[in-house]
């Protein structure tokens, strides 16, 4: 019975879904490194984890959506909190962890990925690998960025 | 007391079962840590923990879940660095064991995915089993917290790997998430004595 109601729920979630825009070829290829960790140009993206030294590490298994999710919005495990990093998110002023940060922007964003360091300057929690990125790769993931949430 | 011979003592405590007489020290741990629960490896392979994994074994034991976001596929992808750096040993004489704390969720081929998608090389066995043996290991292997509210959500999992020499009776802890020479050099310091020092200097120097 209790399935029955979920799936009747599924259902009537779909045709309420909003309409899906198609995304653009740079936006496409974002999706493919924030849902798998793949590059458009082959093989896979690397990172470096803060506390396991300087070597990097290949995204096999570890990529956005792991822990920030295929929806963006995140969650909690415990102390640890993976952000929402869906656009209302991050494009507005936030207390994460007792800790204020200001609106993120497109730099402030870049610089998060690869070094990071949060849009006030502090840095991120050290579970938050410090990406890798070609300059390509990173416009690539920005681009997708802007449309998690909204699909 | 006082006037009780030795024998008669000891015999005293043989008959109480005090541990420290009817049982040797590694018995002691066999049995206050490492219950011969049966499981199943991620390649389906029925196994026992005590006599199949630990016994007369080098090892690295850590817990994980495969719909943990955070720290599992973090501190996992770090122990595969481990893993490379360790070389042929794993798989040969060191064996390395993940161990679902979700069992339900996490069957074997689930765990064949996990494995497979973080790039687990052979000698490295991920675990599952019924989950009153998996809660039993877990108490007893001590992936636990005294606070029986945090204890209960594995949310709060540790991201330790526990590493040890059954033989030997050397046991250690490391975070799982650490620069990768240190932990395997960690776990190259309860080696037999003089078989791995050569991939102990190695791991030494090996850059992360």
């Amino acid at each position: 019975m209790l399935y029955r109601i979920i799936l009747i729920a599924l259902l009537l979630r779909v045709p309420a879904a909003p309409a899906q825009e198609r995304l653009t070829p740079a936006e496409a290829r974002g999706r493919l490194i924030y849902t798998t960790g793949q590059s458009p140009s082959g093989g896979r993206v690397s990172y470096r984890l803060l506390g396991a030294g300087e070597g990097a590490l290949l995204a096999k298994g570890v990529y956005c959506a792991t822990c920030h999710g295929l929806d963006g919005r995140g969650g909690r495990e415990g102390r640890l909190l993976a952000p929402d990093i869906t656009p209302p998110a991050l494009t507005s002023a936030a207390v994460l962890d007792r800790r204020n940060r200001v609106a993120y922007t497109p730099t402030l964003l870049a610089r998060a990925i690869t070094e990071g360091t949060d849009a006030s300057g502090h840095p991120l929690s050290s579970l938050m690998p410090r990406w890798a990125l070609s300059e390509s790769e990173l416009e690539d993931l920005l681009a997708y960025l802007k449309r998690l949430g909204t699909r | 007391m006082s006037n009780l011979s030795r024998r008669t003592w000891l015999g005293m405590g043989a008959a109480q079962g005090s541990d420290w007489v009817t049982r040797s020290p590694r018995e002691l741990i066999r049995d206050d840590h490492f219950p011969d629960v049966p499981l199943i490896t991620h390649e389906g392979e029925r196994v026992r923990f005590y006599d199949d994994l630990i016994k007369d074994k080098f090892v690295t034991i850590n817990m994980v879940y495969t719909s943990c976001k955070l720290a599992c596929p973090l501190v996992t992808a770090n122990l595969v660095r481990v893993q490379d750096l360790l070389k042929e040993r794993v798989g040969r004489d060191l064996f390395m064991y993940s161990i679902t704390i979700d069992p339900k969720r996490d069957t074997p081929r689930v765990l064949k995915r996990f494995a497979s998608a973080h790039g687990v090389g052979k000698g490295w066995q991920f675990l599952t089993g019924k989950p009153d043996d998996i809660e039993h290991l877990r108490r007893k292997l001590g992936f636990r917290w005294a606070d029986p509210v945090r204890d209960a959500n594995k949310d709060y999992h540790t991201g330790n790997l526990r590493y040890g020499n059954e033989p030997l009776m050397l046991w250690g802890t490391v975070p799982g998430i650490a620069n990768p020479s240190w932990v395997a050099k960690c776990i190259l310091f309860v080696d037999r004595p003089g078989s791995g020092n050569a991939s102990r200097l190695e791991c030494c120097t090996a850059s992360s």
